[in-house]
């Protein structure tokens, strides 16, 4: 049994309670067990917090680790935004003294102090690196074949590499083997390491769709089935946008979106009602039809 | 902007790479890291700060990766940023975000239809944020008072609201 300090965040837990709960019902199957992180906050956004103020991003990052440190267990990090922040800050940190002395500073003033003795890590790591693409397609009981899956990286699970230091930054490998584990095809498109653009939607929501609808027309063109994302603002600006650019386009794209866990719990034999797939703005439906005949 | 980052600047000899693998550029088209570098190049920091263009970088960290001068473009970006906040200028929909988080702890806040929701699924009660020491943190890095939200008065509201 490996056990971590599960860091939920806020889109997860609040927001898309589907991503959750394909992880809690998958994870229990590879001995993975999560703690509750008692205390933890906002990670902060990588964007939004750090674009404001970076010793205010290192310091609420750090408590959060803190908190893991605490409890002595590595952190699991469900989101690419999260682990941005949290690797980062957790990289920075041991490498900056300096640093590190002024937002420990700040922390005992909370009773806290960042140490930099535990690892951050992100569940696709988890999933390739520990876990490894034999074990999972050894658990698979109901194979998705003959499914066209266009995956999303997301920028923050692998850029800047530097810091992130998973998988390469512009052709990385990791989601297409761990999608052909499961027996559907990861099929290749173009600009497929391009932000889907969640990262301005506050600021130029124009600017932000077109990015996404770019994206949108390379994997129409390669006829995907869906889309994968391991990160909740790729999946909300996917799932979310296509309504927004039938919208603003007159556009219709139709391609449904799924968490990789919610992908994986399906291959298990999971049912799509408990991995919350009926919580997608684009209906899964008919793929799921299609897959696994009229029950799913 | 800290020294070391002008020193960094210095490195750049405006080749365009960054521009040409930014996704903010192709779309934007106002949006153009090389060119916000070279301004600062030139002395015009200050002109950067306080252009709301700079506000546009995704941070999706392609130019970092493709740099050959290791000059970390979206980092560049980062500060230019900060300094713009310093100076009271931001976007509102970051400030939004940041006194939702000094609010509650989160980016979204708690509610009824979301506790319904998580039971549907049977998760587990969402755990509780320490929105205390969140708050105490904000306030030591003063960036309450760098967006211009009062930190007393939106305690003072929430308490209200809870009674």
């Amino acid at each position: 049994m490996t056990s971590y300090g599960f860091f939920l965040g806020c889109m997860i837990p609040l927001r898309l309670q589907n991503f959750e709960a394909s992880v809690r019902r998958v994870l229990p199957t590879f001995n993975i067990e999560l703690l509750t992180l008692n205390g933890a906050g906002c990670c902060p956004d990588p964007i939004g917090i750090q674009s404001l103020d970076q010793k205010t991003w290192f310091s609420l990052g750090a408590r959060n680790i803190a908190i893991a440190e605490e409890m002595g267990h590595d952190m699991l990090t469900l989101c690419n935004g999260c682990f941005e922040t949290l690797k980062t800050t957790n990289h920075v940190l041991i490498h900056e003294p300096t640093l590190k002395d002024e937002v420990n500073g700040i922390l005992s003033q909370i009773n806290r102090e960042f140490k930099g003795n535990i690892k951050v890590r992100h569940i696709v790591e988890i999933l390739f690196e520990d876990i490894g693409v034999e074990k999972i397609r050894e658990v698979v009981t109901h194979p998705l074949s003959d499914l066209k899956v266009a995956v999303h990286y997301g920028c923050h699970l692998v850029r800047p590499s530097e810091i992130l230091a998973f998988d390469d930054p512009e052709r990385p490998q990791s989601i297409d083997l761990l999608v052909e584990a499961l027996s559907a095809t990861s099929i290749p498109y173009l600009k497929k390491m391009e932000c889907c653009g969640t990262g301005i939607r506050s600021i130029d929501m124009d600017s932000a769709l077109k990015m996404t609808r770019q994206k949108l027309i390379e994997m129409k063109r390669v006829r995907a089935d869906c889309i994968t994302t391991v990160c909740p603002f790729c999946f909300i600006q996917f799932d979310v946008g296509q309504f927004q650019i039938q919208k603003n386009f007159n556009e219709e794209y139709n391609i449904p979106v799924l968490y990789y866990m919610e992908l994986l719990g399906l291959a298990m034999g999971l049912q799509p009602k408990e991995l919350g797939l009926d919580m997608h703005r684009i209906k899964t439906k008919k793929l799921l039809e299609r897959l696994f005949g009229s029950q799913g | 902007m800290p020294e070391y980052f002008e020193e960094l600047i210095k490195r750049c000899y405006q080749c365009g790479t960054c521009t040409g693998a930014c996704p903010s550029a192709k779309i934007t088209g106002t949006f153009n890291p090389r060119k916000i570098i070279a301004y600062m190049l030139l002395g015009s920091t200050d002109k950067m700060v306080s252009d709301d263009v700079i506000w546009l970088c995704t941070a999706c960290h392609a130019c970092v990766e493709r740099c050959p001068e290791l000059v970390y473009p979206s980092e560049v970006l980062f500060q230019l940023k900060n300094v713009a906040t310093s100076k009271g200028k931001f976007p509102v929909g970051f400030k939004e975000e940041a006194i939702q988080i000094y609010t509650t702890g989160t980016t979204v806040a708690l509610s009824s239809p979301i506790e319904r929701r998580r039971k549907k699924l049977e998760l587990p009660e969402f755990p509780a944020v320490n929105v205390d020491e969140i708050q105490k943190i904000m306030e030591l890095t003063g960036i309450d008072k760098k967006l211009e939200f009062n930190g007393s008065n939106l305690k003072k509201q929430e308490e209200e609201e809870k009674q």
